[in-house]
């Protein structure tokens, strides 16, 4: 595949759809839409932008931004609507437990963030740092689109081997102030799951710790490996990838990464921190149900020493 | 006491206090017909390096010495490792709780215990058995798992009682791996101390929830600096088998921001497994060529008062432990340790 198209610019949250309507018009993959509250179901007051895919209709997705009094919270669509529609939040089980935070309670920060979002055939990631509301901001990582099987699949399965990934974990809430940071593992919703079940949960994980090169310039490129406990592992991000660099300067961001029989595009993370506030687990859905999660992507929020990247597989 | 033996491994169980612990290894591991066949172990009550004394006070002593161990291998005998016992005091005495001080070098002169880490790199570098909210010093009774392999040991420890105090306690000691050929001398020194509890502490716990990563000591670095401290991950989240009947079995990876990745634990890797009930504790499991023991871990929460533990020098260390990347799993699965055996060799 090609270098990933890449995007950046600084908005609040309610000023995301506008930004990624005009700045990714003319994408060579994702045709990229705003629409009101209004013209989708259970759209959001913040705004909603909708992804779809030129080659591929049934890949789309759908992000209503929306806040209540507490948080802000993305309520996510990954069917091909004809209205467009949040139907995770809509049509799945869990519904409220499916969405994504911004920020931690107490008010309706509109945050303004540095937003870098990177485009590619099959798939989209957005890379959220705050600039503003530092005591309650969530660095934002989102992650949708397709996942490559380890396997061969039944073609009717696998074109819904599809999944949103976000930095909080998808229907884990406890309320046991304990247990907080006891699961160290992001978790998202896919379309089906190999039986059929309507948008699974699948947990998924990376080891973005290890820093490279390291002796005999051996370098430690992990994926995001997509896994269910029933099933086991099933698949990958499809073409990202994460690693961590002893010297930063050595492998600038933007810049490609050559290891012989692959090539990469590289994008140093900024490893932000978790808001400095002793709620920093708590936040509410769009229905004002709280929840107490710790937010996962890395593995780890930040990395000792070294600069951790992503890789996109040209 | 039960002892497990295959093909010359070994694995000890048992359950005693933090106080017995170290007599009661050393009992189990020199007893007949179990023998380990690896390694020397040697109890040496009266150690001064295993006598409280108080941090504020330091000829004031407190109580009678707690004891220390000494590991010695049998075929490499620059494989030396001592465990001291001890615990914080402060003069007036108020005690803060259990922990070990270590020693990777064997002593100039003689064979006595020597913590040669803890007096290099200082009391931060304790292996603290509970936390030292209100503190308490509690002698918690745990259930010991002992692996003593060709040139490492692994001490697995679940706590049986003041769950709300006591680490989830693992231990490992030994030789890496390095995945490229050092020079001897080099290579030789790429022995190390990791355990549940990171060296070094921020006293911020809200930074401290940040990095996931395990960090213990190394006797000296490639381009020998002693005592480097080394990070260490595994991967032991991801189901197994997955699609297509993969396994995903990780190593833990010792690193270092400076150096990179240098190697990795002998003999052992991690693994979840999707059913517990196919591959039960104390099997072996052929896996692409290798023969591995099955170890179930027992998925212990964290202590649930504050992370804390004070040292033999008096300081508060905020540390959150790591040994296998989450502490506990999210949804089903057995996590397990692989213990990898010689295979059997036909003529």
């Amino acid at each position: 595949m090609a270098v990933p198209k890449r995007y950046s610019w600084v908005s609040t949250i309610s000023e995301f759809s506008n930004n990624a309507e005009i700045q990714m018009a003319g994408d060579s993959w994702w045709e990229v839409k705003k629409y009101v509250q209004t013209a989708v179901t259970s759209g959001g007051n913040w705004g909603n932008t909708v992804f779809k895919n030129l080659a591929d209709n049934s890949l789309c997705f759908t992000m209503a931004f929306h806040a209540q009094s507490y948080n802000g919270v993305i309520r996510w669509g990954m069917m091909n609507n004809v209205t467009p529609k949040v139907d995770v939040f809509t049509d799945s089980l869990d519904k409220g437990f499916t969405e994504t935070p911004f920020s931690c309670d107490t008010s309706q920060y509109n945050i303004t963030y540095k937003w870098t979002v990177f485009t590619m055939s099959k798939g989209v990631f957005i890379h959220g740092e705050y600039q503003s509301h530092i005591n309650y901001a969530y660095p934002v990582r989102i992650y949708m689109g397709r996942l490559a099987s380890l396997e061969p699949e039944d073609p009717a399965i696998l074109n819904d081997f599809v999944g949103i990934f976000t930095h909080m974990p998808s229907n884990v809430s406890n309320s046991n102030a304990a247990t907080y940071g006891e699961y160290n593992v992001g978790r998202g919703v896919v379309r089906k799951s190999r039986n059929g079940t309507k948008y699974e949960y699948y947990n998924f994980t990376t080891d973005a710790q290890l820093t490279s090169p390291g002796v005999g310039g051996r370098y430690y490129v992990n994926p995001f490996m997509v896994f269910n406990p029933s099933e086991g592992v099933r698949g990958q991000f499809d073409d990202i990838y994460t690693a961590c660099f002893k010297d930063a300067s050595q492998h600038p961001d933007g810049s490609i990464l050559d290891l012989g029989d692959n090539k990469y595009y590289v994008f140093h993370v900024v490893d932000q921190q978790m808001p400095y506030n002793g709620n920093y687990i708590r936040w509410y859905t769009s229905s004002n149900n709280v929840r107490y999660c710790v937010p996962c992507f890395f593995g780890s929020n930040n990395v000792m020493g070294g600069q951790r990247v992503i890789l996109f597989k040209i | 006491m039960t002892a497990t033996m295959v093909q010359g491994f070994r694995r000890y169980e048992f359950t005693s206090t933090i106080t017995n612990f170290l007599s009661t290894l050393t009992i189990e591991m020199n007893t007949y017909p179990y023998e380990d066949t690896n390694w020397k172990v040697s109890y040496y009550p009266k150690d001064p390096y295993s006598q409280p004394k108080a941090y504020n006070s330091l000829n004031q002593t407190y109580g009678t010495p707690l004891g220390s161990l000494t590991l010695e291998n049998l075929n490499d005998t620059s494989l030396f490792f001592s465990l001291c016992l001890n615990h914080s005091v402060s003069y007036g005495w108020t005690t803060y709780g259990y922990q070990l001080r270590c020693g990777l070098n064997r002593p100039t002169v003689g064979e006595a215990p020597y913590p040669d880490v803890s007096l290099a790199i200082g009391e931060e570098s304790n292996i603290p058995f509970h936390t030292s909210s209100s503190n308490v010093t509690l002698n918690i009774t745990y259930k010991w798992t002992v692996f003593p392999l060709n040139e490492a040991i692994f001490i697995f420890g679940e706590a049986l009682n003041n769950i709300g105090n006591a680490y989830p306690f693992r231990l490992y000691l030994g030789r890496m791996s390095a995945y490229e050929e050092e020079d001897p001398v080099v290579k030789g020194s790429f022995v190390g101390i990791f355990s549940h509890a990171p060296i070094g502490s921020d006293t911020n716990w809200a930074n401290n929830n940040l990095y996931s990563v395990g960090r213990g000591v190394v006797r000296t670095s490639r381009n020998n600096k002693k005592y480097e401290l080394y990070n260490f991950c595994t991967s032991a989240q991801a189901t197994s088998p997955g699609s297509g009947n993969r396994y995903f079995v990780s190593p833990w990876y010792v690193f270092q921001s400076k150096e990179g990745v240098r190697g990795e634990f002998q003999q052992m890797r991690s693994v979840v497994f999707k059913d517990a009930n196919q591959h039960p504790d104390g099997t072996m499991i052929d896996l692409d060529g290798k023969r591995y023991h099955v170890f179930h871990v027992n998925d212990q929460q964290q202590p649930t008062s504050y992370k804390y533990w004070i040292d033999t020098a008096g300081q508060t260390r905020y540390i959150q432990p790591y040994f296998f990347d989450s502490n506990t799993l999210l949804g089903d699965g057995q996590r397990a340790i692989l213990f990898e055996l010689p295979s059997e060799v036909s003529k």
